[in-house]
């Protein structure tokens, strides 16, 4: 490897390691929120809301609601591992680079979709056995979601540049 | 690929090692290679003038077209 790159690789396996804990982390963070916490924070527009003691059935529906948008969440750090993992070991330019891009890209856009609905199930699932009257069912679109859909939009279009770049390399390498 | 490389031919009538042709026209032995094994996409006129040079021969020993009957990029 040019000594130039050094620096770049030492980088790249620093991320590659913090993107490992991530991985491990979210789940378990995740998990800890619902089961452990007297009073877990509530996602999207319930969490302004005061919480109350949860019942049991109501932290495991809690979680289950939720689960989809964290796997999406734990795929895009996935993602960003196999990106950085090549990274680490010195290739800049191939076609698992910009798959991993379009891919993030596209979990990105899919977060954006997925986040109000899943918002909707967990505040149905929590209030679901709350009297008649009382269930609540909200979704909303904020600022994150806008900036997730132009961050999945960018990293489209990065991934689409980078195959020609990929391609120009290709060219370049393969020309005696 | 349409463009047939006839390097080995060559080298055979030359009695000639592949390293040794990659030292005298100055690339690496893994480059000719790739020009060798029909693998390359494009050669530089340089590369094409050192062979011929050192090879004593023209471009057409070199290089052939063969038709696949594939249709190439269009203009």
């Amino acid at each position: 490897m040019p000594a130039s790159l050094v620096p770049i690789e030492r980088f790249s396996q620093r991320l590659y390691l913090a993107f490992w804990l991530l991985l491990l982390s979210v789940p378990l963070l995740f998990a800890a929120n619902w089961f452990l916490l007297a009073s877990p924070s509530l996602p999207g527009a319930m969490s302004n809301c005061p919480t109350p003691q949860l019942t049991p059935y109501q932290r495991v529906a809690g979680f289950a609601s939720g689960l989809p948008l964290q796997l999406l969440v734990m795929a895009a750090i996935w993602q960003l591992l196999r990106l950085f993992d090549l990274y680490r070991k010195g290739s800049f330019f191939s076609l698992r680079h910009t798959a991993s891009l379009r891919r993030l890209g596209g979990l990105f856009i899919a977060s954006v979709a997925l986040s109000p609905l899943s918002d909707a199930l967990q505040s149905l699932a929590l209030t679901w056995r709350n009297p008649p009257g009382q269930r609540e069912i909200s979704f909303g679109l904020g600022n994150v979601e806008v900036m997730l859909l132009f961050l999945g939009l960018a990293l489209l279009a990065i991934a689409h540049v980078m195959e020609m770049a990929r391609r120009h390399y290709e060219d370049n390498s393969l020309t005696v | 690929m349409s463009i047939a490389i006839k390097l080995d031919r060559l080298l055979l009538g030359r009695k000639m090692r592949m390293g040794e042709l990659a030292r005298l026209i100055d690339i690496t032995e893994a480059n000719l290679s790739i020009l060798k094994n029909g693998k390359a996409r494009a050669i530089r006129f340089s590369t094409l003038e050192a062979i011929c040079r050192v090879l004593d021969c023209q471009p057409g020993d070199i290089l052939a077209f063969e038709d696949d009957g594939q249709r190439g990029p269009q203009a």
